[in-house]
């Protein structure tokens, strides 16, 4: 590696949206060659200050120094110019074109001839052979796997001479193979020279890839240290500003031959909003005092299943039981009548209704509310919310609180709250943490680790493999619809699981 | 931003100030048409806002107007609050009064005495209900545009109404395509005026509509409905039922809406008694917010409005025309203010 010099440094960036204050005095430097990781919870500030890089936003006060001089960046063309990229979470590709055609699109302005266009695909091959980045450049990109996109996002970067590269939560959406391949290139685009900035909120991968680490907490920078002393106590310290107890998780070893299901379903298959088939004949018993977590890629049907084990989708064909008593799916009543509790991956639209204020939402799904003679008693219901609210650490002004105005991990508590009071015999989780922060995270976990010791059978569907190993007592891979696997978390692994979700290697014909 | 964020935590002060704001900011954009026009606009308005409360008789007249436009905003409301719309108040209005004149022409309304209101409300919230059903079930069944479905149903109604005055219905003793009169009428509520009984029953439906809105699982599942059609199925909460049942409930309220012209206005069934109506309750509702007395209120002003043009443009001689351009205008500044506000609308973390 060439010499340590300074690509980017960012000094005193303050950033305030109103009242609050999205980034506060932050001070960033990014080495050539270096992985330097941005880590922080959700709202911590990360993005608007790679926006602010990235010349999506403008920063109140502070500089920006590249190479040692000090540059104004206005826009994202100007970041660019100063060879400054950015992977977004959200890829801004074109899908019908080709990953050739989305790069062509960037910044050329001659016309895209076929020696032009041959001209480019040598560049590219030249630049994907460097860096080991395998894609598909004539494809229509829609047809490529998300992971394909990324990199096609990475390759657009360093075609455009991109000397300092972001990348925001670039793992969020991949399966595990698909990150090993990711952190390939990372690396080798670092040992190439480049600075790289990894945003993220996952503390393994962090300390796994990482040069150095930057801790960000509310707008402000909480810690910096080099990764090789990192210690993951203390960083979480950092990202939260106290300790967090990870709880000890006791599995329930599978006696399950002898008991009744509470929830089983025979052959299910349903279609999705688009009336696209998307569950394919799922068979799944959920039995008290376990949790079985679903591990699939997105869009496999593990949402639909959950829908209509929930009692809120209807299948099109197949049948529920409960209790081994054969229910409609076309009823959520009777869903709700038997205790199947449901808290939907949508908080904010499926799980509440956000004009709504927090004790008017506390009714939901709920067939019978406190009454005086016809009327709701809302006196009740009022003490009813109050009460939960406190026992769950529910952070708002009170009962009468808009429920838009909650954060994500303050609705989902409420959420979790309601369903659990109900005393339900089965509850169905859909990504219960999903964009929530490590403390409300670990206290969801823990209602649905205390839920299961007082017996109810639980499904967990989630996308992050460190809480489905965590909490499952086993986990239930689907692809395209099917289950294509059952394993057990002590004997299994991320890798194997991975695969699975993939279509390859699974026990059974997937 | 301090000020505008503590207007946007007080929701519904926030969305009155608006609505203030609306109607003054059209008033305003009125008086420099009636300037252009020549006329004196504080001179107008006086006919038009004020005048229309100073006496007996014109609040009486006012009472005639706000009783089908509050029952039918009221009935609307129902809809809205599910996140329907229902248009269809004319016809439905036309059907109801249909229903009230077949029981008021009848041998029991004769036998019954005064009593064959009862009877008759009854068939004239039927025949309401029926006829905003028809566009509930097209709407549950086939997904049809209930915005669509109860539109063009007016037209029906309406002509059905005018096939009835010309034929079956006529009363051959004189040359104006009308119905005989009906057995007898609503009572009055004040001597030298038109005002009768039947604003408070307009005034019950509110009542009505405010408990069942805030204080029943139905009125609940309705707004969960509204609220995001998501939630009520996750709340087990069924679309097609409750879509139907707001229909059928908004009908209804129009037929009482067009029975009440029968016995307390028309006395008789005539051609375009259902007036401008309709469309004024989905005004008010909308003006009105869906909330009891915010509809209640724009009713008032809506029936105040139309009964002071009649007398603005007898006295001023500006068209009674000019009415449309305010309401028009008023609706505009309401929906620019509500979205400008709205868009501005931030979670506090």
């Amino acid at each position: 590696m060439a010499e340590k010099k300074t690509l980017l440094e960012l000094k005193g960036i303050t950033k305030s949206f109103g009242s609050f204050k999205a980034n506060d005095n932050i001070d960033l430097n990014v080495f050539n060659g270096e992985i330097h990781a941005l880590l922080g919870e959700n709202g911590a500030g990360k993005s608007t200050l790679m926006n602010i890089l990235f010349g999506i936003y403008k920063a109140d006060k502070g500089k920006i120094y590249i190479s040692g001089k000090e540059v104004k960046i206005q826009s994202p063309k100007d970041a660019l110019s100063y060879g400054i990229g950015m992977v977004h979470q959200h890829f801004m590709l074109v899908e019908k074109f080709s990953a050739l055609e989305n790069i062509y699109l960037l910044g050329d302005e001659k016309p895209l001839t076929f020696t032009h266009r041959k001209k480019i695909e040598t560049r590219l091959n030249a630049l994907k052979e460097k860096y080991g980045i395998e894609v598909d450049l004539n494809s229509p990109v829609e047809q490529l796997s998300i992971g394909m996109q990324q990199k096609i996002e990475i390759l657009k970067l360093l075609y455009t001479g991109a000397e300092v590269l972001i990348l925001d939560e670039p793992t969020a959406i991949l399966i595990p193979q698909e990150c090993d391949i990711l952190f390939e290139i990372i690396s080798n685009l670092a040992k190439e020279g480049k600075g790289i900035i990894f945003i993220s909120h996952k503390l393994d991968e962090v300390l796994s890839i990482s040069n150095r680490i930057t801790v960000l907490s509310k707008g402000k920078v909480t810690g910096r240290i080099a990764t090789k002393d990192a210690d993951k106590n203390a960083i979480i310290k950092m990202m939260v500003g106290e300790e967090i107890s990870i709880p000890e998780i006791k599995k329930t070893s599978n006696n399950n031959t002898n008991q009744i299901p509470i929830l089983r379903a025979d052959e299910v298959e349903a279609k999705d909003e688009r009336g696209i088939q998307t569950l394919n004949g799922v068979s799944l018993s959920i039995y008290p005092s376990e949790i079985v977590g679903i591990a699939s890629v997105e869009g496999n049907g593990q949402e639909e299943l959950a829908e209509v084990m929930a009692g809120v989708r209807k299948a099109a064909k197949g049948n529920m039981f409960i209790n081994n008593k054969q229910v409609s799916t076309r009823a959520a009543k009777d869903f709700i009548d038997n205790g199947i509790e449901y808290v939907p991956a949508d908080r904010n639209y499926v799980g509440s209704v956000p004009d709504f204020p927090l004790y008017e939402n506390w009714i939901l799904r709920n067939r019978k509310p406190s009454k005086k003679r016809m009327l709701l008693d809302y006196i009740t219901i009022k003490q009813q919310t109050g009460k939960a609210m406190e026992d769950y650490d529910v952070r708002a002004r009170g009962a009468e609180e808009r429920t838009a105005n909650l954060s994500g991990g303050n609705l989902q508590k409420f959420i979790m709250a309601r369903a659990l009071s109900k005393n339900p015999k089965a509850l169905i989780c859909s990504y219960p943490t999903r964009g929530l922060d490590i403390k409300a995270t670990w206290f969801i976990r823990e209602k649905v680790l205390e839920a299961k010791s007082s017996g109810v059978g639980i499904l967990l569907i989630s996308g992050d493999f460190e809480e489905l190993f965590a909490l499952s007592d086993r986990i239930v891979v689907m692809y395209r619809g099917k289950i294509v696997g059952e394993v057990l978390p002590e004997d299994s692994s991320v890798r194997e699981v991975g695969s699975m979700m993939m279509g390859v290697n699974s026990h059974e014909d997937a | 931003m301090k000020m505008l964020d503590s207007i946007r935590d007080k929701n519904i002060i926030s969305k009155c100030i608006i609505l203030i704001i609306s109607i003054i900011a059209a008033l305003l954009i009125g008086a420099v048409f009636l300037m252009v026009l020549g006329v004196n606009p504080v001179e107008s308005y006086y006919y038009l806002l004020i005048r229309p409360f100073q006496s007996l008789r014109s609040i009486g007249e006012l009472s005639i107007k706000l009783t089908p436009i509050l029952l039918i905003g009221i009935g609307v409301s129902f809809t809205f609050q599910a996140k329907l719309t229902n248009l269809g108040g004319e016809g439905q209005i036309c059907m109801g009064a249909i229903g009230m004149t077949l029981v008021g022409i009848s041998p029991l309304a004769e036998a019954l005495g005064p009593w064959w209101i009862l009877p008759g409300m009854l068939t004239a919230a039927l025949f309401g209900a029926l006829w905003a059903g028809i566009a509930g079930f097209f709407k549950t069944r086939f997904k049809a545009s209930e915005i669509i479905t109860t539109l063009l149903l007016n037209y029906i109604a309406v002509q059905f109404l005018s096939y009835c005055v010309y034929y079956p219905l006529r009363d051959h003793k004189g040359n104006i395509p009308q119905s005989a009169k009906v057995a007898s009428t609503l009572p009055k509520l004040i001597e030298g005026s038109r005002m009768n009984a039947g604003v408070i029953l307009a005034v019950i439906g509110v009542i009505i509509y405010w408990i069942i809105i805030r204080k029943t699982k139905f009125g609940y599942n309705l707004r969960v409905l509204g609220g995001s059609i998501k939630a009520s199925v996750y709340g087990g909460i069924s679309k097609k039922k409750y879509y139907l049942i707001a229909m059928l409930i908004s009908g209804a309220f129009a037929g009482i809406a067009g029975s009440i012209e029968i016995a307390g206005t028309q006395t008789r069934l005539v051609e375009g008694l259902a007036g401008t109506y309709g469309f004024d309750g989905v005004v008010a509702s909308l003006m009105g917010m869906q909330h009891p007395v915010g509809v209640l209120l724009s009713s008032i002003l809506l029936a105040g409005l139309s009964v002071g043009a009649e007398t603005m443009q007898v006295k001023t001689g500006v068209s009674s025309l000019f009415l449309n351009v305010l309401e028009a205008l008023i609706v505009l500044f309401i929906l620019l203010g509500f979205s400008f506000f709205n868009g501005k609308g931030g979670k506090n973390e």
